[in-house]
């Protein structure tokens, strides 16, 4: 299977997808699509099902019943270890992959399972470990690395053999907000401007304004509750309120102040007049807020 | 089996053990019996039918290498048909089955706490009762823990079961380090919060719920030696 089959058209799809475990919690019947080349955020609160999207799009899980394609490609027909050539899998803890005696060799694990020559592998290692900034800690045990460090050489042993899909499990959780741009800084860098398909679980609201132009997938209880883009996400907050998700701060300012000033109420988006004359006359909460 | 006091759960894994030690195939069966008709009554059916899959699929598997092994050691497969040899596979396939069936039984049936507070009674210090609570408290997630790095390392590629016996080796590696590096870090994490929680400093424990014996837990233990002995004296009368 060629890895750069995915390069264009739908990179995964969901049709009618159900699963479930034997405790009982189930996904029902979920269905989308994630273009190539797209970013998309499965997100949803604690026990929504994000983890288990991500592991049927891994091809770690087959669904009950439905169907999942990675490149039109049906998960229920192919191997993992065929899967691995496409897809390269970010996990949450990343020590829960470290197991070789040097970075370098965790690095081009992969690469090396996928049967990539070694002049092939130990260039892309290099190249890989540049962008990452980690080329110094090559030599190093990876059981020896910070979490930082350890979270930029996670990143790079899922892309060093080029994989057309990037499935990143909960890459933020635990970072402060300095880490989290850093974090995506680094996303950009090495995945998503290389053309890739990049797929995150995550609850955690501050990625939907780090990445605006994002596809989001919302879960909630199993079922798909929001199918769509981030500013038709955002312009609908109540929907995150309702989905036991608390809207980023300046999203949650913006949808009070409109509805302070009734932008939006009569269906239509006021003139500049109508806004500075309704500004004015509602100074006072305005200011109040400000100050607070 | 869940209403029963655990002395009695561990009084039937001590006869369980001395059954298989020492007595002829006749008590073997009906102890086994007696075991199997108390847990099938006493427990859910579903449970009690996965631990009779899980034991006999163990057992299945060693009875076949045992046979394996004999044949590929005599250089016979004649030795199958010897009398001696299959009824000594067949018996401790019996021993086995009884002796999984009998832990199986108390440890999926009698909540850690009732482990430790009757060790507690029979005056076992609580540190080591604690240490054997934790182990069995910490087989769940180790098995979680298991399963999520073989996805892991399985969509990195990983192939057990192909490739030259050291290539074999070096993937089955890749299970366990990050394993035993999950389980190193959550260990310290433990004994950390135990020592932040004073654990060890009151030598003098007390229990809010203490189990008791009843009339069902004595019926029990005056069934064992009846059902051990029973068959036994039974054959030997006829005879």
């Amino acid at each position: 299977m060629p890895r750069d089959l995915c390069r264009a058209g739908d990179a995964i799809v969901f049709n009618d997808v159900s699963f479930s475990y034997s405790n009982g919690f189930a996904l029902s019947d979920l269905s989308f699509t994630i273009r190539s080349g797209e970013l998309a955020l499965i997100m949803g609160p604690n026990g929504s099902g994000k983890t288990t999207v991500l592991k049927l799009m891994a091809g770690i899980l087959k669904p009950s019943s439905g169907d999942v394609y990675l490149c039109g490609i049906n998960t229920k027909r192919v191997k993992l270890s065929e899967v691995a050539k496409y897809v390269g899998y970010v996990p949450q803890n990343p020590w829960m992959a470290f197991f070789n005696n040097t970075v370098f060799n965790e690095i081009a694990y992969v690469a090396r399972n996928i049967g990539l020559s070694k002049e092939e592998y130990e260039a892309r290692v290099l190249e890989v470990s540049t962008w990452l900034n980690i080329a110094h800690l090559l030599q190093r045990s990876p059981h020896s690395l910070s979490e930082g460090e350890a979270r930029r050489v996670s990143i790079a042993a899922a892309v060093t053999h080029d994989p057309s899909i990037v499935l990143l499990d909960e890459p933020t959780a635990g970072l402060d907000y300095l880490n989290k741009v850093d974090y995506v800084n680094i996303v950009q860098k090495a995945v998503l401007r290389r053309g890739r398909t990049v797929v995150m679980s995550s609850h955690d609201i501050d990625l939907l304004t780090l990445f605006p132009e994002a596809k989001v997938i919302l879960l909630n209880n199993g079922r798909l509750s929001f199918n769509g883009y981030i500013r038709d996400l955002l312009s609908r907050a109540h929907l995150l309120l309702s989905n036991k998700l608390l809207p980023p701060a300046a999203i949650a300012l913006s949808t009070y102040l409109n509805e302070l000033l009734g932008i939006g109420a009569e269906g239509r988006e006021p003139s500049v007049e109508e806004l500075i004359e309704r500004t004015v006359l509602r100074k006072d909460v305005i200011g109040e807020l400000i100050c607070s | 089996m869940y209403r029963l006091h655990p002395v009695t759960k561990v009084v039937i894994v001590i006869a369980s053990i001395i059954v298989a030690s020492i007595c002829p195939l006749v008590c073997l069966i009906a102890f086994l019996t007696f075991v199997a008709s108390l847990s099938a009554v006493g427990m859910e059916f579903a449970k009690f039918l996965r631990i009779m899959r899980s034991a006999l699929t163990i057992i299945l598997v060693l009875a076949l290498f045992t046979l394996l092994y004999g044949v590929l050691s005599t250089h016979s497969p004649r030795i199958i048909l010897e009398a001696s040899f299959t009824q000594g596979v067949i018996i401790g396939s019996i021993k086995l089955l009884k002796l999984m069936l009998s832990f199986a039984v108390l440890f999926s049936t009698t909540r850690p706490q009732s482990i430790v507070r009757m060790l507690s009674k029979l005056r076992v210090p609580y540190k080591y009762t604690y240490i054997l609570v934790l182990a069995i408290r910490y087989m769940s997630i180790l098995m979680s823990d298991f399963q999520e790095i073989y996805d892991v390392q399985a969509i990195r590629g990983l192939r057990i079961d192909s490739g030259s016996t050291l290539m074999r080796i070096r993937n089955t590696l890749s299970l366990f380090i990050p394993l035993i590096v999950a389980s190193t870090d959550r260990l310290n994490d433990m004994s950390i919060v135990l020592e932040v929680k004073g654990f060890g400093l009151s030598k003098h424990r007390s229990y809010a719920f203490v189990e008791k014996v009843n009339l069902m837990d004595i019926v029990v233990i005056a069934l064992i030696p009846l059902v051990v002995i029973g068959p036994h004296l039974a054959l030997n009368l006829v005879k």
